[in-house]
């Protein structure tokens, strides 16, 4: 299939990239008028300004170590993402969904076998397992307080269950994977609808902060965080049952 | 700094361009569409840097007076996001693709041969 014409279209494709190159860095070398990208970032000038300081619904909230604040979460990307910004986080994981979903949709229905898993990993596959579920639960848990979250916790959990459907054990059904993506998905919303119904606006964080740095603090994160963590395992669980299921359906027809 | 961040992440990006519009893999052009997507994210997250900037996490008492030297955490956020949908639409692009490699025997969009022959049929 290595033609003149592939070369022709390389080259093509270079000059076309060669342009479009030559643009970018004149507008980004530019002396115009305005805040230039390369110019030093100025935190106060910017939005992330209140977010860093937690004044942004009550202007005098004071954001102290120790102390109660208006989110005593102490990690800022997550009080972003799961408190200011949560109607972000709760369609992206609708989007989740609806891609899973779409993956189970398109995929053909036939021909699908996994191998047979070597001894090594049949038996070792609970220790790995253990452990990543450890650490899995850890940063849900500790999401509020450290690096991490419900996304990263949620992908390693559903690696655990991948590990497991390696080594042909069956750890969990796919109907009680679907039954745990159901359940979590209506806690969220039910917990939006509670937050509108207590305090008269959607996914407001409605619980008692507590002070920051502590385990139990910042209200209601930890709890959507953990809800997060389990629908997104279950939903990146079911893209492997997606190969798994429809294997033995083959082995059995 | 960030012009060695915005260098790395633009030239990410036209390798990725590149690979989207020379391969004909399928395979190939989704992983240079993720090739983009990481230098999208990076100049993304490159945006809110910040010259010896701090982690915006508070680790102690004292690190509630380093506010102001944090970096920006609204691109870190918004990467967040971006990433599991990346993993989203990866994963359905590529089943997209095994639907494609069932009926039509190749992964190649350039196969006039065997499209010829499949509509002769």
């Amino acid at each position: 299939m290595k033609n003149d014409k592939s070369l022709l279209l390389n080259i093509l494709a270079i000059a076309f990239l060669a342009v479009l190159a030559y643009f970018i860095y004149t507008v980004a070398t530019d002396d115009g008028v305005g805040v230039k990208l390369t110019d030093d970032n100025v935190i106060e000038n910017r939005v992330a300004y209140r977010y860093l300081n937690k004044n942004v619904l009550d202007e005098n909230s004071k954001y102290d170590w120790g102390t109660t604040a208006e989110d005593s979460a102490a990690n800022i990307v997550t009080s972003v993402v799961a408190d200011y910004r949560l109607f972000d986080t709760s369609l992206e994981v609708i989007v989740l969904f609806i891609t899973v979903m779409g993956f189970g949709l398109v995929i053909p229905r036939e021909d699908r076998k996994i191998k047979e898993s070597t001894e090594l990993l049949y038996h070792w596959t609970p220790i790995i397992m253990t452990f990543m579920l450890l650490v899995g639960g850890y940063m849900f848990i500790n999401g509020h307080i450290s690096p991490g979250g419900g996304f990263p916790a949620g992908a390693i959990m559903s690696s655990a269950v991948l590990v497991g459907v390696l080594a042909g054990k069956q750890t969990i059904s796919h109907t009680n994977l679907k039954r745990i993506e159901a359940i979590m998905g209506t806690l969220i919303f039910s917990l939006a609808i509670l937050g509108f119904v207590l305090k008269g606006s959607f996914f407001v964080n409605f619980l008692e902060g507590g002070k920051v740095g502590d385990l139990f603090s910042a209200g209601l994160i930890p709890i959507l965080y953990t809800l997060v963590a389990f629908k997104v395992s279950a939903e990146i669980s079911g893209i492997y049952f997606e190969f798994y299921e429809g294997g033995e359906e083959h082995e059995h027809a | 700094m960030l012009s060695i961040f915005l260098i790395s992440s633009t030239s990410l990006i036209f390798i990725g361009l590149f690979g989207v519009l020379t391969r004909k893999n399928i395979v190939k052009i989704l992983l240079s569409l993720n090739i983009i997507e990481t230098g999208i994210n990076l100049l993304l997250v490159a945006f809110g840097y910040k010259e010896g900037g701090q982690v915006p996490i508070l680790t102690s008492s004292d690190s509630i007076n380093q506010l102001i030297n944090m970096v920006d955490p609204v691109p870190q956020a918004l990467v967040l996001t971006s990433i599991v949908i990346g993993l989203g639409t990866t994963a359905f692009a590529l089943g997209l693709t095994i639907r494609y490699y069932k009926t039509h025997g190749t992964v190649c969009i350039d196969t006039s041969d065997e499209e010829e022959v499949s509509l002769n049929e």
